[in-house]
């Protein structure tokens, strides 16, 4: 024994015992514990918590002259899109530079076309045959087609009456607890809500939504009737995966594709279970200022969503006006409309791989529309529609869009949400740490994944 | 996992000040402070690195051995010789 000598004292021992004791307990206290549903639906654990920095705001942070923005279609004199914007994706006149943004479009859709035949041709990875087949796949029921027609307002289901209890209630918050968890359940990330009123059904196309007081929505011809009872909307996510999107235009990339195909799925069920409570469900309106305005995202640069936790990386945010009482969300502010005046990545590299760029390259965000593709009322980076291609590259490369996994991107999202000086050194320090769309070599490597470990395929993304 | 890291961290730093006690070695505040922070930062660095890894980015995780891994050695090692030579010239 006078051979053994520690420098360890009982005392001390008995004391590094004791502090790792009351560490596993502190952790085992904070995990949260639920023993019925009514427990799980009131408890603030149940709600979609987000972190401490996304702050919920009266006013969205991209800024909206209520006052002047009236409501917009294609092809609809009010907003002067008879001639410059007849339906989406088509535009005409000569004015604002129409006719050359045009030109430049179709261009750059031209060598678009030329690098995926050419790259399907030589089985380059990314565009090889088993590429193309994977997009034409991901493609089933995209938009809804190949679904049996379903009428406006969803497909017959059992109701409460038919079995013969009372439809379901609960508090507003306990609504949205529920909404959400099946929103989840069937592939919707999140949900916001909003209520009614003028300025909100101005976000409504108004050459195919009305609203009267009548006692079930129904279809007029091309128009939806929602029921003026039906005062609540519920905004949901449908995710597209970040990790396939950063493919940029080869076939590879099905993200939107796939996002697009997810949407109608949700909206059918998240319908069926809304009258299956005893509710009722419509569709329309325009999910960018609909998602914002409750708070899934703010405004980017690129004109789409950018949300707190997936970036730019989800394709939409479906709407669902509902006869559910609900608790409204209010909009959000993380730093992200305001980490766009200095990062414009989504520009500079859509500019870098099709020669010019559609998305405004401007210091700041202004009122001035660059057609009337834009609507008149809203102080953003104005976006030169008949110049987009609608392509991907500015999607896949917003420097919100990362996996999460690393520590490093919630400390640039916490500081950035908290003050914008630092903003320009994060998205130069995107470029120098090489993250962005992927490369070539990444695109064969996908085909031999480990699918043991292959985080990136679920039906939520 | 980060539960059982906090635990090898908590042991290897007791296991530490035991050894400095027994060995009657004075380490002042500062040097405690430029050591926990460079301490800090190694396991930032390591998380990083591992998570830009599972994250498909290489590139990013290099960089991260090269802006935050070398400052926290630096910082490892300038508390480690702070304390060793000013023991040296008070013996």
């Amino acid at each position: 024994m006078s051979k053994f000598h520690s420098t360890v004292t009982r005392r001390d021992f008995m004391r590094g015992l004791g502090l790792a004791g009351a560490g596993i307990g502190a952790v085992a206290a904070a995990a949260p514990v639920f023993h019925d549903l009514g427990e799980l639906a009131t408890s603030p654990k149940a709600n979609y918590k987000r972190p401490w920095y996304v702050k919920g705001v009266d006013e969205p942070t991209v800024e909206i002259n209520w006052s002047i923005l009236e409501p917009w279609d294609w092809g609809y004199a009010p907003s002067n899109t008879v001639i410059y914007n007849p339906y989406f994706n088509g535009y005409g006149g000569t004015e604002y530079g129409r006719e050359a943004s045009s030109a430049f479009k179709a261009e750059a859709s031209q060598r678009q076309t030329d690098i995926r035949d050419a790259g399907l041709a030589a089985n380059t990875p990314g565009y090889a045959l088993r590429d193309k087949a994977l997009a034409t796949g991901a493609g089933f029921l995209s938009f809804g087609s190949g679904l049996a027609p379903i009428p406006f307002g969803g497909q017959e289901v059992t109701t409460p009456e038919d079995l013969g209890v009372t439809k379901w209630s609960g508090t507003p918050e306990e609504a949205n607890n529920m909404v959400r968890a099946a929103a989840h359940f069937y592939g919707a990330a999140n949900i916001g809500v909003l209520k009614f009123d003028a300025n909100i059904k101005k976000l409504y196309y108004p050459k195919s939504t009305r609203w009267e007081d009548v006692d079930v929505g129904y279809q007029d011809g091309r128009v939806s009737v929602i029921p003026d009872k039906c005062q609540y909307i519920i905004c949901y996510v449908v995710r597209q995966s970040c990790e396939i999107t950063k493919r940029g235009i080869a076939a590879q990339n099905v993200g939107g594709t796939y996002g697009y195909a997810h949407g109608p799925i949700i909206q059918n069920r998240l319908t069926r279970f809304i009258k299956a409570l005893g509710y009722q469900a419509w569709t329309g309106g325009m999910n960018v200022p609909l998602g914002i305005m409750c708070g899934l995202s703010e405004l980017g640069r690129l004109n789409h969503h950018v949300t707190p936790e997936w970036g730019s990386m989800i394709r939409y945010t479906p709407a669902l006006a509902t006869d559910l009482p609900l608790a409204p969300t209010k909009p959000i502010d993380a730093g992200i409309h305001k980490f766009c005046d200095v990062c414009k990545i989504c520009g500079t590299t859509c500019q870098e791989l099709n020669g010019d760029t559609p998305i405004s390259l401007d210091d700041e965000p202004t009122y001035e529309i660059s057609g009337p593709w834009n609507r008149v009322g809203v102080k953003k980076y104005q976006h030169n529609w008949p110049k987009c291609n609608f392509c991907p590259y500015c999607d896949g490369s917003c420097p919100f869009n990362v996996h999460g996994i690393a520590s490093i991107h919630e400390v640039i999202k916490m500081v950035s949400a908290t003050t914008p000086i630092f903003n320009g050194f994060f998205a130069n320090m995107d470029e120098f740490f090489g993250y962005g769309l992927r490369d070539e070599e990444d695109f064969a490597a996908w085909w031999d994944r480990d699918l043991n470990t292959w985080p990136y395929d679920t039906t939520l993304i | 996992m980060w539960l059982i890291i906090g635990l090898v961290v908590g042991a290897v730093l007791l296991a530490l000040v035991a050894w400095l006690r027994g060995r009657d070695i004075k380490v002042t505040w500062y040097e405690w402070l430029i050591g926990v922070v460079g301490l800090l930062l190694l396991l930032f660095t390591i998380q990083n690195l591992v998570g830009s890894f599972a994250e498909l980015e290489p590139t990013a995780a290099y960089m991260f051995l090269l802006v935050t891994g070398l400052p926290a050695l630096i910082l490892l090692v300038l508390a480690w010789q702070l304390a060793w030579r000013r023991r040296r010239a008070g013996s």
